[in-house]
């Protein structure tokens, strides 16, 4: 058994799409017609066969909708991304207009920082540490 | 009075627009003359409505929300203090966990030795306390 897909819950796949790959720099890997939503997977560009993240368009149903908001109101991250370099992540992204709830962080064997997704995630990223692991 | 309403609705949504950029702009400059002028108030008119609509002044919620944020980073382990104190405005490691403990009853130091859902209540409490 193996792990090829993630998800991060949207509303609005389109605007999620926008987000994840002109602001995050993922790669749109499929997009499957399913109903009135879309099977619709990001890759990063560095493993482009690894992981799909789903945007998946479950932000309504109530179970999730009150978790998002939970997690948002306690500053709790939906999800963490790995980056080599988290301070020039976090001035790239500033430099694009995405908003940080903190900034660059040591946490000891990473440094960590908390973006806005714009679909009501908070999204942390995270740079392991040389020696740490 | 269907006028002193209608201020007070405005007053409120402006109030409001502030505090939104403020949660956006922490790391930011925040002092009375940037926010008067976002709100497009006079310094002292602005004290005045913030107050008002609020109950307390600007400096205390800017205060306020820097504190929270100093304790999610702590509640994630974040290992330098004297950072964390820096990133809230505070000049000294004995400021900070002065200011810290009133808000959250706990040192900075123990606050991080707590586990996450402990954290996280004396975080959502201590966001109802007056700085």
């Amino acid at each position: 058994m193996k792990i090829s897909v993630t998800s991060v819950s949207v509303g609005d796949q389109a605007k999620a799409l926008a987000f994840y790959t002109e602001k995050l720099g993922f790669i749109k890997k499929h997009d499957i017609p399913i109903g009135d939503a879309r099977w619709l997977t990001v890759v990063s560009p560095e493993a482009v066969e690894g992981v799909e993240l789903l945007l998946e368009p479950n932000a309504s149903y109530p179970a999730m909708k009150a978790l998002k908001e939970a997690l948002v109101n306690d500053g709790i991250p939906f999800t963490t991304f790995e980056v080599k370099d988290v301070y020039a992540e976090y001035n790239r992204l500033k430099a694009l207009g995405v908003t940080f709830t903190f900034e660059p962080t040591d946490m000891g064997t990473t440094i960590v920082a908390i973006l806005d997704d714009t679909c009501g995630n908070l999204i942390q990223i995270h740079q392991i540490k040389p020696g740490s692991v | 009075m269907g006028t002193q309403m209608l201020m007070d609705t405005v007053h409120q949504a402006c109030i409001e627009h502030v505090q939104r950029y403020i949660d956006q702009h922490l790391d930011e400059p925040l002092n009375r003359e940037v926010l008067a002028e976002l709100a497009g108030f006079s310094i002292p008119h602005f004290h005045r409505i913030f107050t008002g609509c609020t109950g307390q002044s600007a400096a205390s919620y800017v205060r306020r929300v820097r504190l929270i944020r100093a304790g999610q980073k702590l509640r994630m382990g974040a290992v330098d203090i004297m950072a964390v104190a820096l990133a809230a405005g505070y000049e000294s490691h004995a400021a900070f966990s002065r200011a810290f403990k009133k808000q959250f009853g706990i040192s900075p130091r123990a606050f991080r030795s707590l586990g996450c859902a402990s954290a996280t209540t004396l975080l959502k409490k201590g966001s109802h306390h007056e700085n």
